[in-house]
């Protein structure tokens, strides 16, 4: 009994102090850590909404990289702030600017990544609900009812299916084939969220 | 313990190593590689989940025959078994979070009351636990099937402490790393009981190995040292293999017990 206490203890010691460093550091994932004003890049977005609902979509990928600058110059300052919310602007950011940029940009994925960045940047803090981002992405689900992830390896099996038989062109091809790359390597981590991301990323791009 | 004045035929091997500074660097390195190898099974070569569960575990049932045959230690055949139950152990959790939607949470519990199930009948059979004397087929099979069990319990705790908790490797590993640190004080300085001391530091291995292979294997992008799986495998391979050749060579890790 006095052994059981005294690992008990000995675990229990190392855990609080490393939980109480953490919070004291204010990154632990909880809520928390805010991003502090935001409001510069929302504006950005809110234009580059304006502009891709003209269907000018190559002038909102103008305007968008004047986000990308800005969030870029702005990552050293910011980040360190809050990694985890961080990471959640950074990563829907990221979507918008592939769907932005793909060879044949597509106006309803490109309205939806936008919508997703813009809703992220009102509230960073919405790592549990990215998966939903992702459906709103591109309209595969990432998760079943219960919000949980798909497993990252059913993902990636679909996705290499609908590489195999797509008949896009070559730049989707690769385009497909790089979010295939970084969904396996995600997979790998065992980061079966970000995983899924990029192989319904890809799945869009090969079954259009 | 090992008495080799003993007569001969009282005298037998104990099956399983002493537990050594080499033995605890040699384990970490084989959790990695043993994740590793399944993700690349999994995932790299599109085998899918069931299919790799199902393949490693017969590999593991081949390595298993072997090393129950060695009726003593033998450090290849012991470290293969090690790193394929290191496998077949993340695999089990895998399973059951990916494949059935068992929540990690439910699973860290399941498999600590599996594991604690598995001493207590160890306990209840052999009135020992000790690490020592594993002379019998028996009491090799608890040791494996404990060990097994402390593979898929630091599977899930360490997903629990990365996923739910939303800490990356990096802070996942300084956790953990803390943890056995603190256990390690407690054996050596505060009389923390051997063979409880071992099975906790067997488990915390697990997501703490798990952590550094991430760290050494991610793109920096993610906070690793980018240098990939592969050259992350390749370098743990290479010191595994020196440290089994090494043990082979030295012997250090054999133990005679005297049979009553």
């Amino acid at each position: 009994m006095k052994q059981a206490l005294l690992a008990i203890l000995l675990i229990a010691i190392p855990v609080a102090a490393f939980t109480a460093f953490h919070i004291y550091r204010g990154d632990a994932s909880t809520p928390g850590g805010s991003l502090g004003d935001l409001s510069s890049f929302k504006t950005i977005v809110a234009d580059v909404q304006a502009i891709a609902a003209t269907g000018d979509l190559a002038a909102a990928e103008k305007r968008i990289t004047d986000f990308e600058t800005g969030w870029d110059d702005a990552e050293g300052r910011l980040r360190p702030l809050s990694p985890g919310n961080w990471g959640n602007v950074d990563q829907a950011a990221d979507a918008a600017l592939h769907a932005l940029r793909a060879a044949a940009p597509s106006a309803d994925v490109v309205g939806a990544t936008l919508t997703a960045l813009a809703a992220t940047l009102d509230d960073p803090g919405r790592k549990a609900h990215a998966s939903q981002t992702a459906i709103l992405i591109v309209g595969i689900a990432v998760t079943d009812e219960s919000g949980h992830a798909i497993p990252c390896e059913d993902m990636i099996t679909s996705l290499r299916g609908a590489i195999d038989g797509t008949k896009v062109g070559a730049a989707d091809l690769a385009a497909a084939s790089a979010f295939l790359s970084r969904a396996t390597e995600r997979c790998n981590a065992d980061d079966d969220q970000h995983a899924d991301e990029f192989s319904a990323q890809g799945l869009a791009l090969a079954a259009r | 313990m090992s008495m080799p004045s003993a007569s001969a035929a009282a005298v037998q091997f104990n099956r399983v190593p002493r537990v050594t500074p080499d033995f605890w660097l040699i384990k970490l390195m084989a959790v990695t590689m043993g994740e590793t190898a399944a993700d690349y099974l999994a995932v790299n070569m599109g085998l899918g989940l069931t299919a790799t569960s199902i393949l490693m575990s017969c590999v593991l049932v081949g390595a298993l025959v072997l090393q129950f045959a060695q009726k003593r230690y033998v450090p290849w055949a012991y470290w293969l078994a090690v790193v394929l139950i290191s496998v077949v152990g993340t695999l089990v959790t895998d399973n059951l979070v990916d494949n059935l939607g068992v929540p990690l949470m439910t699973t860290t519990i399941l498999f600590t009351l599996a594991l604690i199930a598995t001493f207590a009948l160890w306990y209840w059979l052999e009135r020992t636990l000790s690490i020592h004397s594993i002379f019998t087929t028996r009491r090799e099979a608890f040791y494996w099937l404990a060990i097994l069990f402390t593979f898929a319990l630091g599977t899930a705790s360490g997903d629990l402490v990365a996923e739910q908790f939303g800490l990356g490797y990096l802070s996942t590993g300084v956790l953990f790393g803390m943890i056995i640190v603190s256990l390690a004080i407690g054996y050596f300085f505060l009389g923390l009981d051997a063979i409880l001391g071992f099975w906790l530091a067997y488990i915390f291995t697990r997501p703490l190995g798990a952590s550094f292979g991430d760290f050494l294997s991610q793109p920096s992008e993610y906070g690793g040292l980018g240098l990939g799986t592969v050259i992350t495998s390749a370098i743990f391979l290479a010191v595994i293999t020196a440290i089994v050749v090494y043990m082979s060579v030295t012997r250090e890790g054999e133990e005679l017990v005297a049979a009553n």
